[in-house]
């Protein structure tokens, strides 16, 4: 984007060499804190050399490590943003654009099919996030489906004995009731009976 | 805990770095991985080098990975627990 590229390049007339990636909105922020602060606190952070960054980093009390080519840039956000404590971590971009600054009219046609074609190349083969989604699905559906059916059968039963004798229909209900609330609480029921008997057969045995 | 993790981050964190490529860090896929090479990083462990040089800050390597490999949260978030991991397992 035209003006991604113009605030990566007035980032570097000023001394910051972001990385190319960085939103737009991060590249503004920095743009912006770093005139304030220079006017506010008269730093110009871009300036310093890498031992009075670190410096003046570890005076206001965060813990840094060497300040290195790679590092550099971290670690002057990290300063501006001390120094106005206002966050220079915004929005990424929406559209995630192929080349870093390269290409400028190369966004415009492929707006929304580069987030597709970007997201699924992302998503390598392996498929970090699609994978643990997929092992929790299966075990969720199959309980739902379960009690649904079974809610189902149980409700077709009920219209279809309407002459029946109130003990039996009361009976019926209820076993409906216990069949509509779930073939969970039945396992409920019989886990809990066997682990009575369990210890109760225990205490026997150590009498 | 193993359900909760993938296959990639299981055989990142299970064994030393050796030479392993960008590629096979949780997070990083092909595209992101020829980022970082633009950018001079070729190796998992010169990743892991960086992680070491922020003093294992991982809000701030995420920072790193989202501004040079143009990374999305997500992917940042699962390189760094994967590289974290990695350093509480062998460092």
């Amino acid at each position: 984007m035209a003006l991604k590229a113009e605030l990566h390049d007035k980032l570097k007339s000023l001394g910051y060499e972001l990385g190319p990636f960085a939103s737009k909105d991060t590249l503004s922020a920095v743009l912006c804190l770093h005139s304030v602060v220079t006017t506010q606190h008269d730093i110009n952070v871009a300036k310093l050399n890498d031992l009075e960054l670190r410096r003046q980093l570890i005076e206001y009390g965060l813990k840094v490590g060497p300040v290195t080519k790679h590092t550099r840039a971290i670690y002057q956000r990290k300063l501006l943003e001390a120094l106005t404590q206002q966050s220079t971590e915004c929005q990424d971009d929406e559209v995630e654009i192929e080349e870093p600054v390269v290409r400028k009219d190369y966004e415009k046609k492929s707006l929304y099919p580069n987030l597709y074609d970007s997201k699924s190349s992302n998503y390598s083969k392996k498929d970090d996030s699609p994978i643990i989604r997929n092992n929790y699905k299966p075990t969720k559906d199959f309980t739902s489906r379960n009690t649904f059916e079974e809610v189902n059968e149980s409700r077709s039963r009920l219209p279809t004995k309407p002459t029946e004798a109130k003990k039996s229909s009361v009976d019926d209900n209820q076993l409906a009731v216990a069949k509509n609330s779930g073939s969970s609480t039945l396992y409920v029921g019989i886990a809990l009976f066997v682990a009575i008997i369990v210890f109760f057969g225990y205490l026997w045995l150590e009498k | 805990m193993s359900s909760t993790t993938s296959q990639k981050f299981r055989d990142f964190t299970g064994e030393p770095l050796k030479d392993k490529l960008l590629s096979e860090v949780p997070g990083l896929g092909p595209k992101l991985a020829s980022h970082l090479e633009g950018a001079g990083i070729t190796r998992a462990y010169e990743l892991l080098g960086v992680y070491l040089t922020l003093l294992k800050n991982k809000e701030y390597f995420e920072l790193w990975i989202r501004d040079n490999a143009g990374a999305n949260r997500h992917q940042a978030k699962q390189c760094a627990d994967a590289i974290d991991a990695f350093c509480s397992q062998f460092l």
